[in-house]
């Protein structure tokens, strides 16, 4: 949403924003497939979840083909009704509300005039969810305020939501691996003697594991 | 009956304003005010709709199209809401998931019609309202699972009918999930003691921020779209979690008597209850979702069934 919000809508946030222009068919084109695709999936179910569904184990029978798909035990999912009524009902109230416009106004934000600086950034808008969030995700902020007699010379800020997975379960794992490695690496000589030796040792560990029962 | 359903559905188009107009009439009487009428909320909807739209500077098509995409998606969820357990066949299917998603799709309209104005208040309103939806929608989708346990359908239709009975009210799940739902219905609603609807000033607003910039027509379908929401989560918090009679229009009638007492509790909640710190409201709908999972393991543990 965020994402979405911040790039492509409301008023330019930079002059060089303003003069920007739409990158050439080709490159556009790109995305507009995957993006057609992906609206195509939603709305054709059909076409790809019963070959999905067959894949399953103990999967029987499987699905029918077709562009709406009806699972059992659900209240059917006609993606493709439910996607033609949403346009038709929207198109419908659109033309119920009729063009008729009051001349445009300045946004209301208590009589200020709404200028890029005082904009919502992504951060602003994603500071309540964060707030929540904060026992889980444990974001850092740092924020120096360089002073001098009184003037605040310059201010730098820096936050950042460090992964706990990767803190916790990731980065010990790789260092305990990496250790186990060095280890299992000295045994690797390379000498042809040194595996001689191994295996030798190898045969007379299974020789004594047979002799007192515990192999076969 | 489907068709004497289908009607009733339709008509809810037109019956769906009186319930929050009720609620705030409910309030002022508890309150000791006179209030206004339950119709009220037709009279703003009929001034609204004689008065020319607003177009604030620098808003495009996503401004515009949000109001009328969001009421189509509150009646494609009035076409899938089951009254009575009974649904008019419109080829839309009675999914509960669908229903998620729909109400969903109404919220994302809203947000991104936020962005669009730029506007501080709206985009704060937006923010808090989709910092509560993360919650209230696993909420409202983990009480629905609840429900459709029973049923071993997530089609409405067999979830009202797996919940009518006696033998039903003796499964803890049940009551989990008439808990959750409870919630559920508080921020679907928007009500206290997690939004206050009748709030006007911009800095407290959750659901009623990103409306500020719109008039007119737009105003109205946003408006119709709240009171919309009331029917379709009270309708199913009615259907699934309050008991049933036998026929068809018993069930109707029972109904009607149902909506009326979900709106009196309404009222006396918001008349009792302060605004909550929005910081404290997952918390609240976090240990809803603990009720609603302790009454998932109880229902896997057997108990009741």
């Amino acid at each position: 949403m965020k994402v979405v919000g911040l790039v492509l809508l409301g008023q330019p946030r930079r002059p060089e924003s303003a003069q920007a222009v739409d990158p050439p068919v080709g490159m556009r084109a790109g995305m507009a497939v995957l993006a057609a695709l992906c609206v195509l999936l939603g709305v054709v179910p059909g076409l790809v979840v019963p070959t999905l569904a067959a894949l399953a184990p103990g999967a029987h029978g499987g699905l029918a083909r077709g562009v709406a798909i009806s699972i059992p035990g659900t209240g059917s999912l006609p993606a493709l009704a439910l996607a033609v009524g949403l346009v038709l009902l929207t198109t419908f109230l659109v033309r119920l509300r009729g063009s008729r416009r009051s001349a445009p106004s300045p946004v209301w934000s208590c009589g200020q005039p709404v200028v890029p600086a005082l904009g919502w950034t992504s951060a602003a808008f994603t500071k309540p969810l964060r707030l929540v969030l904060e026992v889980i995700l444990r974001p850092q902020r740092e924020l120096d305020v360089v002073r001098s007699s009184g003037i605040v010379q310059s201010v730098t800020y820096s936050a950042d939501v460090s992964s706990r997975v990767d803190e916790r379960m990731v980065e010990p794992a790789v260092r305990y691996g990496l250790r186990a490695a060095a280890v299992a690496r000295r045994l690797q000589s390379g000498n042809v003697r040194t595996y001689a030796a191994y295996l030798l040792a190898l045969v007379a560990g299974l020789l004594v594991l047979v002799r007192i029962g515990v192999l076969g | 009956m489907n068709v004497i359903a289908a009607v009733v559905q339709l008509a809810a188009i037109a019956i769906a304003p009186i319930l929050p107009g009720a609620i705030q009439t409910l309030k002022a009487r508890l309150q000791g005010r006179r209030g206004t009428s339950p119709l009220q909320p037709y009279r703003t909807l009929a001034r609204l709709w004689r008065k020319s739209a607003v177009d604030p500077e620098g808003t495009g098509i996503i401004y515009r199209l949000a109001p009328p995409l969001a009421a189509a998606c509150l009646l494609l969820a009035l076409a899938i809401c089951p009254v009575a357990g009974h649904s008019g066949s419109f080829g839309l299917g009675n999914d509960a998931l669908v229903l998620v998603g729909l109400l969903a799709l109404a919220r994302f309209a809203l947000a991104a019609a936020a962005w669009d104005t730029g506007s501080g208040f709206a985009l704060m309103g937006a923010a808090r309202d989709l910092t509560i939806a993360v919650f209230g929608e696993a909420l409202l989708t983990l009480a629905l699972l609840v429900a459709a346990l029973p049923a071993h359908s997530t089609d409405l239709r067999a979830m009202v009918a797996a919940a009518g009975g006696e033998h039903i009210w003796g499964a803890p799940a049940h009551w989990c999930g008439a808990i959750a739902f409870a919630l559920v219905i508080l921020v679907e609603t928007g009500r206290q003691p997690i939004d206050n609807p009748d709030t006007h000033l911009e800095l407290t607003m959750i659901h009623e921020g990103p409306l500020l910039e719109y008039g007119g027509r737009d105003l109205a379908y946003l408006q119709w779209s709240a009171a919309t929401r009331h029917w379709i989560v009270l309708v199913l918090g009615a259907s699934l979690f309050l008991p049933h009679a036998g026929g068809f229009a018993a069930s109707l009638g029972l109904l009607a008597l149902e909506l009326a007492a979900l709106c009196g509790a309404l009222a006396l909640v918001e008349t009792t209850q302060a605004k909550m710190r929005i910081l404290r409201v997952p918390a609240l709908l976090g240990v809803g979702a603990m009720i609603a999972l302790v009454g998932l393991g109880t229902w896997i543990a057997g108990i009741g069934t």
